[in-house]
């Protein structure tokens, strides 16, 4: 079926014609809020915890980077992958375990984020830094400025200027409660997340 | 004030005592109350299975027999959520009998509520001191009439201990015909009521709808429990008549 | 799948005696009607959420083909393929000529319901497609050769005994498995398939008009990964899932996780805007979007049953509805079960295969209460109920019964000695104050599985006679 026969079918079932008014959509009246506390800090580690994220806060980029390389270790991390980001570039070339010819063999992921969302804990990710490579390795660290928190969703969307490919709003690892209710973290995308936030 | 009983079709053929208490609730309250015999059903059976003409018809009828009266009072909210609800929506396109059922549903009132509402009373001279009651709130009292809190508060002034089953407000699967149209769904659905009650450890169930407290009951014979069933109305008044 | 919604008695009871089904029901709806009950009373706007996103959904509903519209300019803008399908042969016919173009061996899915109902997966095998479902639920699903009987867990109806006999015998896995056992061999397996697939097959949860936007929400990351790793990435949608703004999306994302599993955020809500953009990393180079019809226009043409569109499939009707607890999901016969099931399937399929489905419920209105969208579900099913009378579906029995009933409701004299005769006769079928009566019409029914205590020889208006002069 091509455009015009679809939409005229949609139409006829409507009873409107092509070019009839519209009003506006409606809007609502009271703003959506939910647990909007002062200390956006302490909220988004009490929500990211709360989805089983680990979260790590420190005073400069230097201990981040020095974090991070903590985390590697521990991890005992054979090779990393990254995106683009600006903020976690100096960090990446201090790290001593080889970069991954291929993204879905690195151990773990390393990024920054758009933005960050306090009252559910969640890392904005958008595609023009890369996308696998916080979505492959089993384990991904997001290095961030608590400049970037912002409330809710709501703020979050309101300051996007233009659509990259890919937003995704990431909340915690990877999950499913499919086999018979049972939580299980760490399905297809990471497992274990890690944010270091810079504030 | 003049106050009519609608004792509903299945009190009146299957449950009785239920009117009966009902009557005597009513004038230990100072309520002359009057009972008005053309009175058949609100048609609820008919309207849930999808016949709406002919739940027009009965409808009529009902409404033209409250006509001279101040309130009407039924122990039900199932039939009161009919006439206060479904009434109204099913008489729109007609102009005067809209106007009638808007009428007769604002005068409507499910028996507790009368109590608390109108009366204005919550305790009734009622003693139920040492019973153990669970709630049953049905779905049509609860969803449709917002009847909650007035069997509670009457029978917990009445000094009753009220335990509340994980799945009070639960649909015990009477649903009216849906029982005999789908019988093994609504039985299972009895049954896991049952569950719930019997994990409160009351000694009676009670409920604002005989249909639901005749479907649990039905249930729970069968699988041999053992439990008192009573309508609050009658537990109420039996608090009345032999508690003090 | 077979549809057998005209079956659904038959299917209900065998369903009650499916002792394992139970098990996993009454586990599976307690436990979801609990997260959820949890999730919205931590929020303090619950009622204007419900208010806010059904008159949304209500508007853009009744202004689709304009939205749509925008929808699709978007889509063209970005560089994306825009299909329409009227049907699901013709949407099936799309899918494989597109697969067959683009030389497609191997397709990763994501969970998606429409693709359930248009039977896409049997489409593409018939060409030689792998396709791999991805969502782990339906992977499940998938390996045993089973249908979904959830709208959002999928495969709630398996035990976990059930779930570790399946991998052990299509797997390998070890026959005492853990869970986390089990699902890291299902990743490993579609990984596999992940990395070597040629299109990635999504549905949409939200489909954005004003940016062209599809919405996709999940826990899993199978998602993200279905719609970044292969080279095409196409999305299938019913024509109903439009909202209108970006900033709508705050409110429905609010609204959906927690009426669907408790959760206040999915771990992923991916809004997808065009292929990859040229300079990004990665990403799929060319995206495909394809809405069906198969039915939606005639429900959009209904003025009553258009509200049913609506839905965001979050299950919540589903969870709270007493009868789906208790014969579970392929009871239905179709895609879409419970409430919402019972409402859409007669819009969808006619009410003439389908018309046991609105009988499936008694009315009690937890459904309606629940809907995010606020979808009036119980009105929708009485709804159904009266035109099944009007068509002329209903047992001849059954009318004539009603009849019967209404014409002694309106004749109180016929009332009177027509019970009485009723109350008289079941006298003589009662054996310790209940009746036996095992071959009577419908007092059987009632029977089959509870007692029926024996009417009192007075009926209440005959004792009246005696109470009135009492005062």
């Amino acid at each position: 079926m091509n455009k015009a026969n679809f939409l005229k079918q949609v139409r006829s079932s409507l009873h409107r014609n092509a070019n009839d008014p519209v009003p506006p959509a409606p809007n609502l009246l009271a703003t959506i809020k939910d647990f909007n506390s002062k200390d956006l800090i302490a909220q988004f580690k009490e929500e990211f915890e709360a989805v089983s994220g680990r979260f790590f806060l420190v005073k400069t980029k230097k201990e981040a980077g020095e974090k991070a390389l903590e985390i590697i270790s521990e991890a005992k991390a054979k090779s990393f992958a990254a995106t683009t980001d600006k903020l976690i570039k100096t960090i990446i070339n201090k790290i001593d375990i080889p970069r991954a010819d291929k993204i879905s063999e690195a151990d773990i992921g390393i990024s920054s984020a758009h933005c960050l969302i306090a009252n559910t804990g969640t890392l904005v990710l958008e595609s023009s830094v890369g996308r696998l490579a916080t979505l492959l390795p089993a384990h991904h660290i997001a290095i961030v400025k608590s400049e970037q928190l912002l409330p809710t969703m709501a703020e979050a969307i309101e300051q996007v200027d233009s659509l990259p490919s890919a937003w995704v709003q990431a909340t915690g690892p990877s999950r499913t409660a499919d086999i018979e209710l049972t939580l299980t973290i760490g399905v297809h995308a990471p497992g274990i997340v890690d944010v270091i936030m810079i504030g | 004030m003049r106050v009519a009983l609608f004792v509903t079709c299945l009190a009146d053929q299957l449950f009785p005592e239920l009117g009966l208490a009902s009557v005597k609730l009513l004038r230990h309250l100072g309520v002359d109350i009057e009972f008005p015999e053309a009175q058949t059903c609100c048609g609820q059976p008919a309207y849930n299975a999808g016949y709406l003409d002919e739940t027009k018809e009965i409808a009529e009828h009902h409404i033209g027999l409250f006509t001279d009266y101040d309130y009407v009072v039924l122990p039900s909210g199932s039939c009161g959520a009919m006439v206060k609800t479904h009434y109204p929506e099913m008489f729109r396109e007609s102009a005067k009998t809209y106007e009638a059922s808007k009428d007769l549903a604002n005068r409507t009132y499910e028996l507790t509520s009368f109590i608390t509402e109108v009366l204005e009373k919550t305790d009734i001279g009622s003693n139920l001191s040492g019973k153990r009651v669970t709630y049953h709130d049905s779905c049509h009292a609860l969803r449709y009439m917002n009847i909650k809190e007035s069997p509670r508060i009457l029978l917990k002034t009445a000094g009753a201990e009220l335990i509340e089953a994980a799945n009070s407000d639960v649909c015990c699967g009477f649903g009216g015909l849906f029982s005999v149209k789908m019988p093994e769904i609504s039985a299972a659905m009895a049954r896991a009521k049952t569950e719930g009650i019997i994990e409160t450890k009351a000694d009676i169930l009670s409920s604002t709808d005989g249909g639901c407290l005749m479907n649990i009951a039905g249930s729970m014979r069968r699988e041999n429990v053992d439990l008192e069933v009573k309508h609050v109305v009658e537990l109420l008044w039996e608090g009345i008549e032999h508690g003090n | 799948m077979e549809i057998s919604t005209h079956n659904f008695k038959d299917n209900a009871r065998k369903a009650l005696k499916n002792e394992n089904l139970q098990i996993a029901m009454k586990r599976a709806t307690k436990t979801f009607v609990a997260k959820r009950e949890k999730a919205i009373s931590s929020l303090d706007n619950f009622e204007d959420l419900r208010n806010y996103c059904g008159a949304i959904k209500a508007h853009t509903i009744e202004y689709l083909d304009h939205y749509l519209e925008e929808f699709i300019e978007n889509l063209e803008s970005l560089g994306v393929q825009v299909h329409f399908a009227a049907d699901a042969d013709e949407a099936n016919k799309i899918v494989t000529e597109l697969a067959l173009e683009k030389n497609v061996k191997t397709v990763v899915k994501a969970k998606s319901m429409v693709t359930e109902e248009i039977l896409l997966n049997d489409a593409l095998e018939a060409i030689g497609v792998e396709t791999l479902e991805t969502d782990l639920g339906e992977y499940i699903l998938q390996l045993d050769n089973d249908f979904p009987s959830h709208i959002i867990g999928p495969a709630m109806h398996k035990t976990r005994e059930q779930v570790t006999k399946l991998f052990h015998q299509k797997l390998g896995t070890k026959e005492d498995a853990s869970i986390i056992e089990l699902t890291k061999a299902a990743r490993e397996a579609l990984r596999k398939g992940f990395l070597k697939a040629d299109m990635g097959i999504s549905g949409a949860n939200f489909a954005v008009a004003e940016t062209g936007s599809i919405v996709l929400v999940e826990n899993e990351g199978n998602i993200r990964l279905t719609t970044s790793q292969p080279k095409i990435h196409l999305a299938i949608m019913g024509l109903e899932k439009i909202i209108p703004r970006l900033k709508d999306l705050s409110a429905f994302l609010t609204i959906l996780p927690r009426s669907a599993t408790g959760q206040k955020a999915s771990s992923y809500v991916s809004i997808i805007t065009g292929p990859k953009k040229q300079n990004d990393p990665d990403g799929p180079e060319e995206q495909h979007v394809l809405i069906i019809d198969n039915g939606r226009s005639n429900v959009l043409a209904d003025p009553k049953l258009r509200d049913a569109l609506r839905c965001i499939r979050c299950g919540a009707c589903l969870n709270i509805c007493p009868v789906y607890q208790n014969v579970g999901g392929h009871a239905y016969g179709w895609v879409y079960p419970g409430p919402i099931g019972s409402v859409l399937d007669p819009g969808l399929l006619g009410l003439e295969s389908t018309h046991q489905l609105p009988q499936a419920c008694s009315l009690c209105g937890a459904c309606g209460e629940v809907c995010p969208v606020k979808i009036p579900l119980p009105e929708l099913l009485l709804e159904h109920r009266q035109r099944a009378v009007k068509q002329g579906l209903s047992a001849k029995a059954e009318k004539a019964g009603i009849g019967a009933f209404a014409f002694m409701a309106t004749h109180p004299l016929v009332w009177n000695s027509g019970t009485k005769i009723a109350r008289l006769g079941s006298q003589f079928l009662s054996r310790e104050g209940h009746i036996k009566g095992n071959y009577i019409p419908v007092l059987k029914e009632w029977l089959k599985e509870r007692d029926f205590k024996t009417p009192a020889q007075k009926s209440f208006r005959e004792l009246w006679r005696d109470l009135k002069d009492e005062k």
